[in-house]
């Protein structure tokens, strides 16, 4: 039996996401303050303060918030003696779970994020962007919401089935005005439009964002996994330090895959998954293990009494 | 009085007998009680209408002159007359049990007048997981029912009585060490004891000291490999949890077992597969409840991955309940919350909220009431579907 490590995807718009976490456990607090020595942010900037307006450094501070959250979370259990056999993530938890799998070091890591905040911004005079989520009935066909159906609309997600099998769950990226026509088109909470959010990504309009960096990804200093890494693009586990750079490199204009990211913990014999952080809904999706979130104090308590009940081995400490 | 809508009452498939309709069976009467007390107890059960017995249970415990103190004195709180509750589906406007009660108060002061004073017998105590544990006393016709449902889980699950067992199980206080009495009693057996101290288990575990609980499980399991390497043993009761530790070290006492009892630890459908394959088609039970109620594990269903649990009706039924509105029961299929409600004549415990969470099941014809699958332990964590991404 293997623990497997699921990090969600998306930017932390949440200023008290993890507040009592950092409360109480130094080694988290300890966490952000590397973060901030090698960022130059504040503290507060990462944790509590406003995102900023412009797209790319909201971007790229709300993608260290969560990635500092999880990482913090991942460092709270590996203090009590819980550490991952496996790991995985969605899009910003897809590179977060390779730094924990100690694919790159957490400076690098938090520097390239950081860096991100470069990305020229768009034309002023550029269409919005902008992200939906789709609850589509599992007798319809996703096809019909996006390219080359849907003008504008692109495929940036597949979650896979609901938790009871009702409804197919797609994640769709787009210009911001057919984005809000689908919506407003469909039965009301089929498609909903996520606040926000103004980077189309996963799609091909990050096509721009995602050259620029092609050249900081190349100069990047990636390793060999040390567990597991289980990729979100494909159905695949990442197991040599190029093929970590080639998630890095695409993972911002290819969609990403809820299905392939479980079906390759489960496959790297996950029977207890542990979401890390508050990027994926407890409920919603249906995992073919049991799965213990890790959000709040108490939960580290509840994960410790899953471990004994269903009898996990715990590894040894590897990776971050 | 305005019933909240409450999809998870058992009325509309249960067989009333009144009626005239066949009642949901899915164990006959068996030849194999033959001999053995209370043989039609569970057929009886099963035939009861739950707005009846709801409008009967009610009745009892409100009675002005021989109902149970604790709610009669509640009754003149309640913004509605109890009396006037004539269906399952309106305990939902008594509120949410306040279990704290069970902690402090006197548990004999919830049983009907009705039952002859002074009370004599046991109080039996929850896990005590989330604080101080739960007390209630269980008169005799509880720890009967208790009991009768366990054995129907026996039957159906293909345990053979008059054989010999290991209770390896939490005693003292807790219920489920009556199961020595049910198991010797109400099946014609012989039992072997091993006491575990859930308590303590679960002190270490929630302060993160999973090396001690691992050395507290070695305790253990030195003392059930003794009796199963010594004794001649058919059946074994325990937790899945210490069940598993006994697969890993000794997978040949395991498999050697004619058949194994297990409840009070979560169980993943993963571990049953694991089990079931070490037991080679030899039965591997399940039972899923606590000191307030209990259900007994229906097959396993491959293809959807369930393991669902049928609870012991009428005195005992579960719904699964909106994390965030425990009035709400959810869809088949769907997760939520497991609400309990007690029926028993001499105790009255309607929308107790569990710290478990599980899947609604439809258990079809099978059953006059819904069913839970997949059970484990509640978490509330952020779930809004939006927060996808």
């Amino acid at each position: 039996m293997t623990l497997g490590y699921i990090l969600g995807g998306g930017i932390s718009h949440d200023t008290g996401a993890g507040a009592e976490l950092y409360e109480q456990f130094p080694v988290m607090r300890a966490a952000y303050d590397e973060v901030a020595l090698w960022t130059g942010l504040t503290v507060a900037q990462i944790r509590t303060d406003p995102l900023p307006e412009e797209q790319e450094p909201r971007q790229s501070i709300g993608s260290i918030r969560q990635a500092v959250l999880a990482l913090g979370i991942h460092d709270i259990l590996a203090e009590a003696g819980i550490h991952p056999g496996a790991a995985g993530g969605l899009s910003l938890g897809a590179m977060t779970s390779s730094c924990l799998a100690g694919a790159l070091d957490r400076q690098t890591f938090f520097q390239l994020l950081q860096y991100t905040r470069e990305t020229p911004p768009p034309a002023a005079d550029a269409p919005a962007q902008g992200l939906a989520l789709a609850f589509i009935p599992v007798d319809e066909d996703p096809g019909a919401y996006y390219e080359p159906a849907r003008a504008g609309v692109y495929l940036a997600g597949d979650f896979g089935l609901a938790f009871d099998h009702t409804k197919q769950m797609l994640m769709l990226a787009g210009y911001r005005e057919p984005l809000e026509a689908l919506a407003a088109e469909v039965t009301p909470g089929t498609v909903v439009v996520l606040p926000g959010v103004t980077a189309g990504v996963h799609s091909p309009l990050r096509t721009q964002a995602n050259d620029f960096m092609a050249p900081y990804l190349a100069a990047t200093d990636f390793r060999r996994p040390a567990i597991p890494l289980v990729s979100c693009l494909e159905e695949r586990t990442l197991t040599t330090a190029e093929e970590v750079r080639d998630l890095f490199v695409r993972n911002a204009v290819t969609p990403i895959s809820m299905v392939h990211l479980i079906s390759g913990l489960a496959a790297n014999g996950t029977e207890l998954g542990v979401v890390v952080g508050p990027a994926v809904p407890e409920g919603v999706i249906a995992f073919p293990f049991p799965v213990v979130h890790v959000e709040k104090p108490e939960h580290v308590a509840d994960l410790t009494a899953a471990i004994y009940d269903l009898g996990v081995a715990l590894p040894v400490p590897q990776g971050a | 009085m305005s019933a909240a809508a409450d999809t998870s009452a058992p009325a509309d498939r249960t067989a009333s007998p009144a009626a005239g309709i066949p009642p949901a069976r899915v164990v006959p009467t068996d030849s194999r009680l033959a001999g053995l007390p209370h043989p039609t107890l569970t057929d009886d059960w099963l035939a009861q209408d739950i707005d009846a017995w709801t409008r009967r249970v009610v009745r009892r415990h409100f009675d002005p002159e021989d109902g149970s103190p604790y709610w009669l004195a509640r009754a003149g709180e309640l913004p509605f007359d109890p009396r006037d509750i004539t269906r399952y589906d309106e305990l939902v406007e008594f509120d949410a049990f306040p279990l704290e009660l069970l902690r402090t108060a006197d548990p004999t002061t919830l049983v009907p007048q009705a039952v002859p004073r002074p009370l004599t017998g046991r109080i039996w105590e929850s896990g005590g997981t989330t604080g101080t544990p739960c007390r209630v006393y269980y008169t005799e016709d509880m720890l009967v029912h208790r009991g009768v449902w366990r054995r129907w889980s026996f039957l159906a699950e293909g345990f053979e009585p008059r054989r010999r067992w290991l209770h390896a199980a939490p005693t003292g206080p807790h219920l489920i060490g009556n199961g020595c009495w049910e198991i010797s009693e109400l099946y014609a057996s012989v039992v072997y004891g091993v006491d575990m101290d859930p308590r303590w288990i679960k002190r270490l575990i929630r302060a993160g000291r999973l090396a001690d609980a691992g050395a507290y499980t070695d305790h253990l399991l030195e003392q059930i490999t003794d009796v199963l390497t010594t004794q001649r043993v058919d059946y074994l009761n325990t937790t899945p949890a210490l069940f598993q530790v006994l697969v890993r070290r000794r997978p040949e006492l395991a498999a050697a077992l004619a058949g194994v009892r297990l409840s009070g630890t979560q169980i993943s459908p993963a571990m049953y597969r694991e089990f079931a394959g070490i037991l080679g088609g030899a039965p591997c039970g399940l039972s899923y409840g606590n000191t307030f109620g209990n259900a007994a594990g229906l097959p396993y269903e491959p293809d959807h991955d369930l393991l669902p649990y049928a609870p012991n009706y009428p005195q005992v039924t579960m719904a699964v309940v909106d994390k965030t509105d425990w009035r709400r029961t959810v869809g088949y299929g769907e997760g939520g919350q497991v609400r309990l409600t007690v029926l028993h004549d001499d105790l009255f415990l309607p929308n107790v909220l569990e710290r478990d969470q599980a899947v609604r099941y439809d258990a079809g014809d099978r059953w006059p009431s819904d069913g839970v699958a997949n059970v484990r332990p509640l978490q509330i964590a952020q779930s809004a579907p939006e927060g996808l991404y």
